[in-house]
């Protein structure tokens, strides 16, 4: 164990803990990035990937507490970068072509592989404080350094460079700030490292879509894009996951049919365009086209004549919420609710919000010959969604189920559609009346209404078709996977921590408490953020630097034992304000990590033990990263979750009460 | 912090959460939870009351109590039950070019039926969610054969097609909806991927009019790979249909960088041109991406207006472009004077020029089911 001797003064501990919470801060933000740009599907993960890190960085501050710093520098750029260089191949080496959802095993593999730079990331902290012995000052620095990361990553890096060179200007400037402090054998390590990474980024990408050939790869605010070619045919990818194809898939059903009882004016959200070729078929049409991501607007101007089509260079959601146009339809043409990304599209809210400026809505689902109960559900939740909204919804089944929402009854019959094929002189590619006859006809239709189930609409605060997807998923890929059918354990975690203050008060078990509500509500904060926004891809180094930043300053500046109490109406005011800006998100998040660093400086005070609380501090957010994305969220939804987090707090507040000041 | 401190940390708070799966309410009025017991053919007891499955080249040897490959087949005490006897999983009613047959009856109705399971698992399986279950995984109808008869007969199908799934899995229940089926003079269909053994094969062949194969590479390491089973039975069993005197018809679907390899395509033709004869449709499907294959592009139509040409120049006389409506190559045309004598857009028939199985313009015999 060293001693305040061993480091040369306070200015050198500030400096190396500033160093050590950049490295660590960057990291952490750029593997999460590379774990989102690569596994589709992946908000998911976002809860277990935090859970996993912190919960690696308590062990690795307990572990490594005795480890000379000196080595942890010297560790941490190989362990981080083998981690990050290994996503790539074992995703190649799991799957047979790119995009295709990699077994859940992948996804378990890719958080494991954190696990060693997490380890040396939270040895940082232990052993700095041990050799320093001023923890509250190696907190705050690490915290600083951390909120810079956040900067430099969010203001330079993250929008222009893809995961390998990002990590390779961020291990320049580790090494930068290691050799400012004479760490230069470390220094070298990191520089060797970094270099050839910088090279390594396109091959690496390309050999992961082999045999497709790489076109472009392009950072965009809501994941990364890219662009294959095979044979003629052009795909787009966003974050792992296809898109489009141009020349795309006939568009006609969804493009025609809600146009059999008129309209003119249309509002086209998504599909890269692919319905316009359709669209302007239409006799005196007039079309705006919004794409959520306005990246793919741009890709999509290569492969369709967008003359005279109105764009928005806008996400989908921001437009509709903000325009004041009228139209007679919206159509909808967007991946199904199997992301975060995509289940806002999907929601009461946004068909409410559309309701204000169209009179129709419609939207397309994969289907098929047969619903399976989860498809029911899928499907049954869209469904109620759309009705809510618009109360006449009707239905074309088929492989692509098209959903019809209007204010007013409508017809939707084969002679209508070939009226209005008629009267626009079209002649369809693919999609002809007998078609829709046969799609429509009496058993089709029993089939799809026996299929629309009792179900929950899908909401931006509980969105149950996002859940229904994923259980869909993992059913398939993993049936071996445990699934309860019907009990109440995953109130366990929420009930624990209502009782224990009854029981027992210590400063770690309040600080467990604490962390275990202000995660949950910080992770509620991000998916909150996701789905109202969707570009959580680019904003998240800045959002948890936020929090970091704010952590240390709280920790020095409000050791207030009152911290606990404010911290408990946040949640309240969230319910409160249901929508906030942007400037409302980025205030929410600091007061966040400044009330829970205040709480854990007050609590620092009362122990000597203190990476027993350190490492409370980081269990309890593990706890909540585990059980809040994939259980509390889609059972509580956000308001639950958000009332249960207030209840923790209160009675996390009755244990300070027992403390001693 | 002392080890005992650690240990109680995390003793006390580890608490994992269950995950839950929503409880799925408001079943189908038709589900049934019940499986069948009716016993399988194709099979020969073993001891201790093994038995071994002869329907496919998988021949699985089945515990008591334990199910085959496919999982609709069971082993209890020493019998082998069908467990999807009179449990249709699908039903619709689908015009028969969808199939496709391209020469069977043009332009009339099939009622299409399926049951859960496969024998085989193709990574990019149109209709995974009832092939790639067990059967108490899928809601299934309660239809016994002589109902699916009389269900055709209400919806005015003359054909029934046993399709989406693998149907050589539930033969006992195919070949006796089959023959109910022949009493109202509604002919039978067969979709299929054809990975089975010779004896069960025949027993198809004789209660089907219309036989269509999806032969799905022609590589072994294809079928090892992406679809779990093996080639030369499928070629053998295409042979056989061949030599049925039913009426065949084969399905190529192409799969971009999966088997669209144009030499593996020459080879193919000239397989068929030897084996089968000139006059077999082939069919060059479009791969739309699906299931594990979701990430693939669709195939470009290029790549299968190569392949027809490929296969056209090494004789064969009927080779279609499938899943491209409007294309040309969906069409028929006399091999003799080069007119059209069906024009197809997608699954619509917008003429027939064939007379007494022959072309209207020339005369050329049109070999097919026309009546």
């Amino acid at each position: 164990m060293g001693s305040a001797n061993t480091v040369e003064n306070r200015y050198q501990a500030f400096g190396l803990s500033f160093a050590a919470g950049f490295a660590s801060f960057s990291a952490q933000i750029i593997y999460l990035r590379e774990v989102l740009s690569l596994l589709p599907q992946n908000e998911v993960i976002i809860s277990f990937y935090f859970a996993i890190y912190l919960l690696a960085s308590g062990a690795g501050a307990y572990i490594l507490r005795r480890v000379n710093y000196r080595k942890l520098f010297l560790w941490f750029t190989p362990f981080f970068l083998i981690s990050l260089l290994s996503l790539r191949p074992i995703l190649k080496w799991s799957i047979y072509v790119p995009g295709q959802l990699p077994p859940l095993k992948v996804y378990i593999i890719a958080l494991l592989i954190l696990i060693p730079f997490s380890l040396v990331s939270g040895g940082f902290f232990s052993s700095l404080s041990d050799e320093f012995r001023k923890p509250a000052l190696v907190y705050g620095a690490d915290a600083i350094g951390s909120f810079t990361a956040a900067l430099f990553l969010y203001l330079f890096f993250l929008p222009r460079f893809p995961s390998y060179i990002s990590a390779s200007f961020a291990t320049a400037i580790f090494l930068l700030l290691m050799l400012l402090f004479k760490l230069r054998t470390q220094a070298i390590l990191a520089l060797l490292l970094a270099v050839p990474l910088l090279f390594l980024e396109r091959p690496s990408w390309s050999r992961l879509f082999s045999p497709l050939k790489l076109v472009e790869e392009k950072e965009s605010p809501y994941g990364k894009i890219t662009l294959t070619e095979y044979n003629g045919v052009y795909t787009i990818w966003e974050n792992g996951e296809k898109l489009y194809d141009f020349p795309p898939t006939p568009a006609e059903k969804l493009s025609y049919l809600p146009l059999i009882n008129g309209g003119k004016k249309v509002l086209l959200i998504g599909g890269g365009g692919r319905c316009l070729k359709y669209l302007k078929k239409v006799k005196g049409i007039e079309v705006t086209y919004v794409e959520p991501n306005p990246a793919l607007t741009e890709v999509a101007r290569r492969f369709f004549n967008m003359k005279g089509v109105k764009i928005a260079l806008t996400d989908g959601r921001e437009f509709v919420r903000k325009t004041r146009e009228k139209f007679d339809l919206a159509i909808i043409d967007l991946p199904p609710p199997t992301s975060s990304s995509a289940t806002r599209f999907y929601t009461v809210e946004f068909f409410s919000s559309l309701k204000r400026i169209s009179l129709r809505v419609a939207l397309s689902l994969a289907s098929g010959n047969y619903y399976s109960d989860v498809d029911s559900k899928i499907i049954s939740s869209v469904y109620y969604s759309v009705k809510r909204a618009f109360p006449v919804v009707k239905a074309a089944p088929g492989n692509q189920l098209v959903l019809i929402g209007s204010s007013k009854d409508f017809n939707l019959s084969p002679e209508s559609y070939e009226n209005f094929l008629k009267i626009n002189s079209i002649t369809p590619e693919i999609y002809f009346p007998i078609q829709l006859s046969f799609e429509t006809n009496e058993l089709e239709m029993e089939k799809f209404h026996s299929a629309i189930v009792k179900t929950e609409p899908n909401t931006d605060g509980k969105p149950v078709s996002y859940v229904f997807s994923l259980v869909k998923w993992i059913r398939h890929y993993s049936p071996g996977f445990p699934m309860v059918r019907k009990n109440f354990l995953w109130l366990l975690p929420l009930a624990f921590f209502l009782i224990l203050p009854f029981f027992k008060s210590t400063p770690s078990l309040s600080m467990g408490m604490i962390s275990f509500s202000a995660f949950a509500y910080e992770l509620l904060l991000l998916l909150l953020f996701q789905y109202q926004r969707g570009y959580f891809y680019l904003q998240v180094s800045l959002l948890a630097g936020l929090v970091m930043f704010a952590l240390g300053l709280g920790s020095i500046f409000f050791k207030k034992k009152y911290s606990i109490i404010i911290l408990a109406l946040l949640p309240i005011l969230i319910i409160l304000v249901q929508k906030p800006s942007l400037a409302i998100f980025y205030t929410l998040f600091f007061l966040l990590g400044f009330l829970e660093g205040g709480s854990f400086g007050f609590l620092s005070g009362k122990t000597k033990n203190f990476s027993s609380l350190y490492f409370s501090d980081l269990l309890g957010s593990s706890i909540s990263g585990f059980s809040i994305g994939l259980v509390l969220v889609p059972f509580l939804g956000f308001r639950g979750c958000l009332i249960g987090i207030f209840l923790i707090l209160v009675s996390a507040a009755f244990g300070f009460k027992k403390m001693k000041t | 912090m002392k080890r005992r401190d650690f240990i109680k940390i995390l003793g006390g708070t580890l608490v994992f959460p269950v995950i839950e799966v929503p409880k799925l309410k408001g079943q189908s009025p038709n589900h049934v939870s019940s499986l069948s017991s009716h016993e399988a053919r194709y099979y020969k007891k073993l001891p201790d009351r093994r038995i071994q499955c002869l329907l496919c080249p998988r021949k699985c040897i089945v515990g008591d109590k334990e199910r085959g490959y496919c999982g609709v087949r069971e082993n209890r005490g020493g019998k082998y039950i069908s467990l999807v006897y009179g449990k249709a999983c699908s039903i619709a009613i689908d015009p028969i070019e969808k199939k496709p047959f391209f020469h069977f009856l043009p332009g009339k109705n099939a009622f299409s039926m399926a049951t859960a399971g496969c024998n085989v698992n193709c990574k990019f399986c149109q209709n995974w969610q009832i092939s790639q279950v067990r059967p108490e995984e899928a809601r299934s109808l309660n239809l016994p054969p002589s109902k699916i008869a009389s269900l055709a007969y209400r919806y005015m199908a003359p054909i029934i097609a046993y399709t989406y799934t693998e149907p050589i899995i539930f033969v006992e229940y195919m070949l006796d909806t089959a023959e109910q089926a022949s009493k109202l003079g509604i002919r039978n269909v067969i979709v299929t991927g054809a990975h089975v053994n010779p004896e069960p094969w025949k027993d198809i062949l004789n209660a089907m009019d219309g036989v269509k194969i999806d032969l799905k590479a022609f590589t072994e390491d294809f079928y090892r790979k992406i679809v779990r089973g093996h080639l030369k039975p499928v070629l053998n069993a295409i042979v056989a249909a061949a030599k049925s005197g039913k009426w065949l018809e084969i399905v190529y679907l192409v799969i971009p960088t999966l088997n669209d390899n144009m030499d593996d395509i020459k080879r193919m033709s000239r397989w068929l041109v030897r084996e089968v004869g000139k006059d077999v449709p082939l069919h060059f499907s479009r791969f739309f991406p699906m299931y594990m294959l979701k990430n693939l592009p669709a195939t470009p139509v290029k790549t299968l207006e190569r392949a027809r040409e490929i296969a056209m120049s090494e004789g064969m006389k009927f080779v279609y472009v499938g899943n491209v409506p409007g294309h040309p190559g969906e069409s028929t045309y006399c091999p003799k004077c080069g007119k059209t004598v069906i024009k197809r857009v997608g699954y619509k028939i917008k003429e027939i020029h064939i007379k007494n199985g022959k072309c209207e313009y020339c005369g050329e015999p049109i070999p097919g089911v026309w009546s």
